[in-house]
């Protein structure tokens, strides 16, 4: 998906504070986003739902006539338009992990222009990636080269493929990239399950992984081991 | 209701005492009297002595005439006594000073008649001698006699009775006392429970009449008071932790702008680069202010009640592994070494899962920023029966005792340290979340050996989800 089908996609900026909508329209549009569209009130907003139609809606959950959570149920009702929503934190932010709305996500108010930049390309890209593809990306580490879709490593012109454990293994070390994952994670995105019980399986998945991407599996450089936490990919240096 | 018996056991115990008593000092009094009446009545002095000394001491025959001896009849005469010496035919063979209406001669049954009683109003002792019989008799009025006849099983009967008699009374007094005792000391009873209610905080309402009513109605009236008072308390705690959070909501909007405007201008290649570096110091600072009016809003948010816990059951090693990964993921220059200890994987917590890893990276953070030098960090779970202890130690600085003494108050009374013009807020933050958990948060250090931080939380009783692998 080229990178302007997102920036063109329409925003609305839901906020009872004149001058936070006025930030937050210019730190989207000095992101690329042309059309960002704003309300500052519960009934201007169901309006302006109605009439644009947003590709994203970024909600307040005050707001002076009504809470943010009681319009999203309202609008989700005609519309499966991806919601992040502006919190507090604290309360709003328990209710939100509590209440299960199923928000896109979520940002702790302040926020520094970088934060809600982040996370509204990544709601975007996460919800219009065109259809039928995963989208994962290919990638390369040192001359090992990734490809998710294939379902196989590349190293000096010979492809070795990788079962599903270990792809999905692969992909959540990528997902989180130069960071630590923690065992429980790894376990929980490819088992299902909690770590215990599973930590051997790990060791032996890590392994055989390390045998294809590293060049001396007994001194990885990328698929590194956190003693106690997890694992870690690193990727620097290489392209994601 | 334990206080009433006691009570009652002490008074009847009290009661029996005063009853043994009273017992020995009467056979005390009983005895000291009998004593000394016996000793008069067998002493030399005494009719029974006398008459049986008159008998022996008077000489002679029937037919020679009687001498009494000089001694004895002065005795005798000094009391007024009278004296003749019948022989076995009834008749006064000697008499002494016999008044004229007492008869000379008498039949067996006169004598059988007077010997026990009186003789002509005369009482009369009487002795044996030489088959005749010597009667002494005493003034008129001088001597009661009165003898007395009962059959052995009679006697032993009465004793009985006497003795029964004797209990019943006692028992009933014994009983009666009971009694009062107890319509004394019951309504004593509600108004211990109700001190002891007061002294947990509870409100009381006793009933104001009866022996007490007067410290009823003091006792109400004080539970009165201490409940208003401790209501005011919450209301007022409760106004200042609402305050709090409604000044830290209105900064959120001031602070969103402050940041966005300078993370703007930071990242704005327009600008000369000693201005942006400003704007990321701006941010930096803005930041920190963000974190800070958070955490102020979230202790007084756990210390009033007012924070929802979204409790659930947690692996408690792996809520370790998400915080310390989650603080190096964030950040941590080299100097810092982190190591987290193998762990129990078995234990479980009841917790808000968020809070809890708050409160760990807290105190790794904590570790952090007070060894800007460096130091190593070794994070910990140890089991217990019913507790876990997640343990946060450096081999760092340490904190002085004075310091440290300081901070553990304010993490115990959840108060500020005034003093030295430190917040104590990440460990107060701690301190909340740990006893917002039923737990408790323990702070100790040795200047220049480090610091160790211990959260000890209960265990959950039902782990949630011990199920084993299923490969």
């Amino acid at each position: 998906m080229a990178m302007d089908d997102i920036k063109a996609k329409k925003i609305l900026a839901v906020d009872d504070q004149k001058e936070l909508l006025e930030l937050l329209e210019e730190i989207l549009r000095k992101e690329g986003y042309s059309r960002v569209f704003t309300a500052q009130d519960c009934r201007s907003a169901r309006q302006a739902a109605e009439k644009i139609r947003p590709d994203l809606i970024l909600l307040d959950v005050m707001l002076p006539d009504g809470d943010g959570f009681s319009l999203m149920r309202e609008i989700r009702k005609s519309s499966d338009v991806p919601v992040i929503f502006l919190t507090a934190r604290g309360e709003d932010e328990d209710r939100l992990v509590g209440l299960g709305l199923g928000a896109d996500d979520y940002v702790v108010k302040p926020f520094l222009p970088k934060e809600l930049a982040l996370r509204v390309g990544a709601v975007l890209r996460r919800a219009y990636r065109p259809a039928g593809r995963e989208g994962a990306p290919c990638f390369t580490l040192g001359r090992t080269g990734v490809n998710p879709d294939g379902g196989f490593v590349e190293r000096g012109g010979r492809r070795i493929s990788l079962t599903a454990k270990e792809l999905a293994l692969l992909l959540k070390l990528y997902e989180n990239r130069n960071r630590i994952v923690t065992g429980d994670a790894l376990c929980e995105a490819v088992w299902g399950d909690g770590l215990p019980g599973y930590e051997n399986t790990l060791m032996v998945h890590i392994r055989r992984l390390r045998e294809k991407i590293e060049e001396d599996p007994s001194k990885p450089r990328f698929l590194l081991t956190v003693r106690g936490l997890g694992y870690k990919l690193v990727t620097e240096g290489s392209n994601p | 209701m334990k206080n009433v018996k006691r009570f009652l056991r002490r008074f009847l115990t009290g009661l029996v005492l005063c009853f043994v008593l009273f017992a020995a000092m009467n056979v005390g009094i009983f005895w000291v009297c009998f004593y000394k009446a016996s000793q008069a009545g067998e002493g030399s002095g005494s009719p029974q002595y006398l008459v049986r000394q008159t008998a022996e001491s008077l000489s002679g025959t029937e037919g020679s005439g009687y001498t009494l001896p000089g001694g004895l009849k002065n005795e005798l005469k000094k009391q007024g006594v009278w004296a003749m010496l019948l022989d076995s035919g009834g008749k006064v063979v000697w008499k002494m000073d016999l008044p004229e209406t007492i008869p000379l001669s008498y039949s067996a049954a006169g004598i059988a008649e007077f010997s026990r009683y009186y003789l002509r109003d005369y009482p009369v002792f009487c002795w044996e001698r030489g088959g005749g019989l010597m009667v002494l008799g005493y003034p008129k009025d001088s001597y009661f006699k009165y003898p007395y006849d009962a059959s052995m099983q009679m006697f032993s009967q009465t004793l009985r009775w006497v003795e029964l008699m004797f209990g019943c009374n006692v028992a009933l007094l014994i009983l009666l006392y009971a009694l009062l005792s107890w319509r004394t000391v019951k309504p004593v009873e509600p108004i211990l429970e109700s001190i002891r209610s007061l002294s947990r905080g509870e409100p009381v309402l006793l009933q104001e009449k009866g022996l007490f009513s007067e410290i009823s109605a003091g006792l109400n009236r004080t539970s009165v008071l201490l409940q208003s008072r401790s209501e005011a308390l919450k209301e007022k705690e409760k106004a200042r932790a609402e305050w709090i959070a409604g000044v830290s909501h209105d900064i959120r909007t001031p602070l969103s702008m402050i940041l966005g405007y300078a993370g703007e201008m930071e990242d704005d290649p327009s600008l000369p680069k000693p201005a942006r570096e400003r704007c990321a110091r701006i941010c930096a600072q803005g930041v920190k202010l963000r974190d800070l009016v958070s955490d102020l809003n979230l202790v007084s948010r756990l210390e009033y009640s007012m924070q929802p816990l979204l409790r659930r059951p947690v692996r408690a090693a792996k809520l370790l592994r998400e915080a310390v990964t989650g603080f190096l993921n964030g950040g941590v220059d080299e100097k810092f070494q982190v190591e987290i200890e193998p762990a129990d994987e078995t234990v479980w917590i009841d917790a808000d899962g968020r809070l809890l890893e708050r409160a760990v990276t807290n105190l790794l953070q904590n570790s952090a920023v007070h060894n800007p030098a460096g130091c190593r960090i070794t994070v910990s779970l140890r089991a217990q029966e019913k507790d876990c202890l997640l343990a946060v130690e450096d081999d760092g600085i340490g904190i002085k005792p004075e310091k440290l003494r300081r901070l553990q108050a304010a993490i115990r009374s959840g108060k500020g340290l005034s003093r030295t013009g430190e917040h104590g807020l990440g460990l107060r933050i701690v301190g909340s979340i740990a006893r917002a958990h039923g737990g408790v948060f323990r702070l100790s250090s040795e200047p220049g050996r480090g610091t160790k931080a211990v959260l000890i939380l209960p265990r959950s009783q039902t782990p949630g989800g011990a199920a084993g692998p299923s490969q």
